[in-house]
């Protein structure tokens, strides 16, 4: 909906329209705990990451990442794991044999310099991605006529016993895609969806390895808030804080049943 | 409930009409050159100071008083004054049309608002615009638009550049109610906002209640805006068109039989797409944007006691890019109308109203399609009377039944897409209300106008209802048969305005008003957009209330030349309506549990000072408000400024006719900037770098100002001819009329902020804020013509 809109301002008022930096003098709050906690139903895979808030006028790079917190998950069986640092990545912590189980209760505790934060998270059944094929099109918006790009076209079979939310997360040769692709089940409980990734288009021999993440509203909430706030335009919702499970911190922790697939585009 | 209202109602009316040994002059005025209705038209009597009458929206007047001869004088601003002496001994009808005055001399500005009604009306809170007046001051694109120019006046603050839409005292803009001939326009913009769906050459009045609304109306918490379309010249065939920049329009008027009906049709479209086809560039010849307008009305006088009326409008925006993507959305409306006067003092109207407002994504081409549409649907069955009791007294009492249908998504796919989707379930509703009022005049100095209005809303059958916790999840469903009730809500809305003539240049007044709001616009962006839908209030969305009261001082000054006014309001509403962080609006059967409810509070005061007669008019209207939301789960439970919260707002407006062919006019608007949310710092979050949001609307947008220049040129309205029997030259009227219209838009080219958004500068890393401004110096130029 958001790039009908940019394109009927720009075709509207293309010819006037300025875009330019302006000051304005934005506030700093206090820095705080940003927990990114992975929980994956792939043996090895899950993570959390731990950095700090910094101000708006600080550079990306002297983003804080958090050593030497004492990280642990466990589930609601008593069966608890606790994570260590991992030696390559500055502030992410790992564990080789944890995965989230279909519909169990986790719990996160991350202690750093004597701040205790937490989060609950609780597990869905494992999504199903039937297919991926490739739609060669010609032209279209924001197209030149005669342009052709290839779209990927997804099939999933939507669990009938459940209300489902789900997350694609794609890498493309090997580079994480920073689009957000969220979807829910409520326009066909139990149906097979088909829907292409929208806004991205691919070359061929591109290798596209794709997950999709089957979780709660609360973590959907918080994922469609950031999509929403990542995308900012003057139609879509304000911005806003994001709906955090992380108690003590922001960021959000998750517990995802994971289905995966990959393509080579031809 | 309603059957006790209308007991009282009979009684009431019987009480007045007993025992009065008095007699009636009653009829209709019209204007001689058009025969359109004058709607605000005076007749008062010589003898008895303080006593007359004033026409209503029909033109009908009707003025008891006991038998005798009098000297009646009807007057109507811009028309010549009738004085008559008449022998009333017995109950008689009288129809007057009246002239246009001074027209050999030229300019004159045609309104039905008597010179001092300000000051004698008890009417506040209310915000009139001169039809003439929106010919001459500049807008964007040269493109008249009575909602643009409304925009001007204290009290209504525009909802960004360039745009249609408005806030009413701290309200939000679905807290408006915007009635075309009665029917509810709901959604009363083009493209995006930029355009008004009003195609003004086929409006007749507007009149925008900001508070203290008649009883009559009801149904929105913040304003009704009352327009009225022309009834069509019922006296010859008259032509009007008008040629612009990025439109055009025609309006064809004629009688249907002379002087007993008419009709009127007025259409407007846009070809911005025209010139997209000149483009060079392949993206826009393939688009596809325009909209269109089409307005229509008849009416027809069966016998001297009834009248009929349909009016009609159809408007639609068309967007679409080849044959693969396309969307389109518009309103219809439909009226039909029959005015009856059960004797000469019970005038009735009965109206039978229809409005649709529905938009359709489709992508896709041929078998391979997939179409989204939503729609909103009213039917309304409405019965309103005017009772001149006596010339002290004016009662006006009625009720209507409206049957909503709201299908917020049908899907529909074509044969090969191969998957089906689910429609999202019809919701239906009953809303209907019932009103009494009665303007009184009390002594010489008071006027007093209390009225009661009842209302109900019932959701009903067919359909899944469903409830939710306090996270927003469902927790239960119930099924509903056809017509079934499913939740029920009455709201008792008390109206009182008093006015107390100081002396005859000025006036105190006050005004308490509550309003009940039962459907609510569900949009969580900062612009308006046609995919903006509307749900009913239900099982779990209880309807919004309001509570206005407002003080005003009014004052006249030159023989009513300069008119002041200042008034301060406060409103307090309850059960204001919001969404939760990162709520998902649009084709979301479960939006129910989107919402979060909380109160709101708006208060201010609105000064106008306004210059009406001479060769210099026009007005300085300032604003000073407050508009505050408070919400559990927003700011930690703390008041935040409303997003239309605007502390300054001034408008400067002035017109100078240099002739009577050559007007001038010039614009300036400064108003505070919007409150928005902005980053207060950044983080690393999913590989990517994200803004870090705290506080909801705790900063502010830059300052906004703008200057418009217009210049209007007529033609010659007069040529000369020899009169054939004395040879000598006269000056003879012009069929034909025609002008040319000027103007410039952001003449100083302030690049005003559309929006802002925050990036990372590629080189440092930090943040930066990005404006975009949407216009700097647009020129335009607009022919229109006449005859």
């Amino acid at each position: 909906m958001k790039s009908f809109h940019v394109v009927v301002l720009v075709v509207l008022f293309g010819l006037s329209s300025c875009e330019k930096v302006v000051q304005i003098p934005l506030n700093d709050t206090e820095p705080q705990i940003v927990v990114e906690a992975v929980g994956k139903s792939l043996v090895g895979q899950s993570y959390v990451l731990l950095s700090k808030t910094i101000s708006s006028s600080g550079t990306p790079s002297g983003i804080e990442r958090l050593l030497g917190a004492v990280v642990s998950v466990s589930d609601n069986e008593g069966e608890s794991f606790v994570f260590e640092e991992d030696p390559t990545v500055d502030g992410r912590y790992i564990h080789p044999t944890f995965s989230v189980l279909p519909n169990t209760s986790y719990s996160l505790s991350v202690t750093y310099e004597g701040e205790l934060l937490s989060a609950e998270s609780r597990s869905l059944t494992k999504p199903q991605i039937d297919s991926f094929f490739v739609f060669r099109s010609v032209g279209g918006p924001g197209q030149e006529v005669g342009d052709t790009s290839n779209v990927l076209i997804y099939t999933v079979s939507d669990n009938p016993d459940e209300k489902n939310f789900y997350r694609f997360v794609l890498w493309v040769n090997g580079v994480k895609e920073n689009i957000i692709f969220i979807e829910t089940d409520d326009l066909g409980n139990g149906e097979v969806y088909t829907s292409p990734f929208f806004g991205i288009s691919f070359d061929s021999e591109d290798l596209v390895y794709a997950e999709l993440w089957s979780m709660n509203k609360q973590n959907y909430d918080y994922f469609s808030a950031l999509n929403s706030n990542l995308n900012q335009s003057p139609f879509s919702a304000a911005p806003s804080g994001l709906p955090s499970n992380i108690e003590n911190g922001i960021g959000y922790f998750g517990a995802f049943m994971m289905d995966t697939m990959s393509i080579i585009i031809p | 409930m309603q059957k006790l209202l209308w007991s009282a109602i009979f009684i009431f009316t019987a009480f007045f009409s007993f025992g009065q040994d008095k007699v009636t002059l009653s009829g209709n005025l019209s204007d001689a050159d058009s025969g359109e209705d004058l709607i605000g038209a005076r007749v008062v009597v010589t003898e008895l100071p303080g006593v007359g009458a004033l026409t209503n929206d029909y033109g009908f007047y009707s003025l008891t008083i006991a038998p005798g001869t009098y000297t009646f004088v009807i007057k109507s601003l811009g028309f010549e004054t009738v004085t008559m002496e008449m022998d009333l001994t017995a109950n008689k009808t009288f129809d007057l049309e009246m002239k246009v005055e001074g027209k050999v001399f030229g300019t004159v500005t045609v309104t039905g608002e008597k010179l001092d009604e300000n000051i004698t009306s008890a009417e506040m809170g209310v915000d009139k615009i001169n039809m003439k007046d929106i010919e001459n001051i500049p807008v964007l694109f040269g493109e008249k638009d009575i909602l643009k120019t409304l925009q001007l006046l204290p009290g209504v603050k525009s909802a960004g550049e360039g745009s249609a839409g408005f806030y009413v005292r701290g309200g939000s803009a679905d807290q408006n109610l915007i009635l075309l001939d009665g029917a509810p326009v709901y959604n009363a913009s083009h493209l995006l906002g930029f355009f008004s769906v009003f195609n003004s050459d086929a409006l007749k009045d507007v009149k925008l209640y900001k508070g203290g609304a008649p009883a009559e109306f009801g149904g929105r918490l913040s304003s009704v805006m009352d327009i009225k379309m022309k009834e069509g010249n019922s006296k010859r065939l008259s032509v009007s068109g008008g040629i612009g920049l990025i439109s055009s329009k025609l309006t064809i008027e004629a009688p249907i039989v002379k002087d007993k009906g008419s009709f009127i049709v007025s259409a407007r479209r846009t070809y911005a797409d025209i010139f997209l086809r000149l483009s060079k560039d392949e993206r826009a010849q393939n688009s596809i944007l325009y909209f269109y307008d089409l307005n229509a009305k008849a009416n027809y006088r069966v016998g001297k006691k009834d009248r009929i009326f349909l009016s009609g409008y159809f408007g639609r925006d068309n967007f679409g890019f080849a044959d693969q993507f396309g969307f389109d959305w518009g309103n219809a409306t439909g009226t039909f109308r029959w005015n009856h006067l059960y004797g000469d003092r019970l005038f009735g109207n009965t109206s039978i109203v229809f409005s649709n407002y529905n938009y359709k994504i489709k992508f896709g081409g041929g078998d391979e399609t997939f179409q989204i549409g939503s729609e909103i649907q009213d039917i309304n069955i409405k019965e309103d009377f005017d009772f001149y009791i006596n010339s002290n007294n004016t009662m006006s009492f009625g009720g209507n039944i409206i049957h909503h249908t709201f299908r917020p998504g049908e899907i529909e796919t074509g044969s090969d897409i191969g998957f089906v989707l689910n429609d999202i379930e019809n919701r239906y509703s009953l809303e209907s209300a019932a009103y009494i009022s009665n303007e009184q005049k009390i002594k010489k100095r008071w006027k007093v106008v209390y009225g009661l209005r009842y209302s109900n809303f019932t959701q009903i059958g067919p359909g899944n209802i469903f409830s939710y916790d306090v996270d927003g999840n469902v927790n239960d469903t119930t099924i509903f048969g056809d017509w079934e009730p499913v939740s029920s809500y009455n709201g008792l809305s008390p109206r009182l305005s008093v006015n107390f003539s100081v002396d005859e240049k000025s006036s105190v007044k006050a005004s308490y008003a509550r309003t009940y709001q039962y459907i609510h616009l569900v949009s969580n962006s900062t612009s308006s957009s046609p995919t903006d839908i509307w749900v009913p209030s239900s099982n779990n969305i209880e309807p919004q209330v309001a509570d206005q009261v407002s003080v005003g001082y009014f004052r006249n000054f030159f023989d009513n030349m300069l008119e002041f006014s200042g008034e301060v309001y406060y409103k307090d509403m309850r059960r204001v309506i919001d969404y939760r962080d990162g709520a998902e609006v649009t084709l979301n059967p479960t939006v129910e549990g989107e919402l979060l409810y909380g109160i709101g509070r708006a208060y201010g005061i609105e000064l106008l000072l306004k210059k009406r007669r001479g060769k210099f008019t026009g007005w300085v209207s300032y604003t000073l408000s407050r508009s505050e939301r408070k919400f559990d789960g927003i700011n930690e439970g703390a008041w935040y400024a409303a997003r239309q919260d605007r502390t300054h707002d001034i408008s400067l407006v002035g017109m100078y006719n240099f002739t009577d062919r050559l007007t001038a006019s010039a614009t300036w608007v400064y108003y505070t900037g919007n409150a928005v949310t902005f980053p207060s710092g950044k983080y690393e979050l999913d590989g990517q770098i994200v803004n870090l949001y705290s506080e909801r609307n705790g900063y502010r947008m830059p300052e906004y100002h703008r200057l418009d220049l217009g210049v209007t040129l007529e033609s010659k309205k007069f040529k000369t001819v020899l009169d054939p029997v004395s040879g000598e030259e006269q000056q003879i009227e012009k069929r034909f009329e025609s002008s040319w219209n000027f103007s410039v838009y952001n003449a100083y080219g302030r690049e005003n902020a559309y929006s802002i958004d925050f990036q990372e500068n590629a080189e440092t890393g930090q943040t930066e804020a990005v404006q975009l401004a949407l216009f700097k110096i647009i020129p335009s130029i607009t022919y229109n013509f006449k005859f």
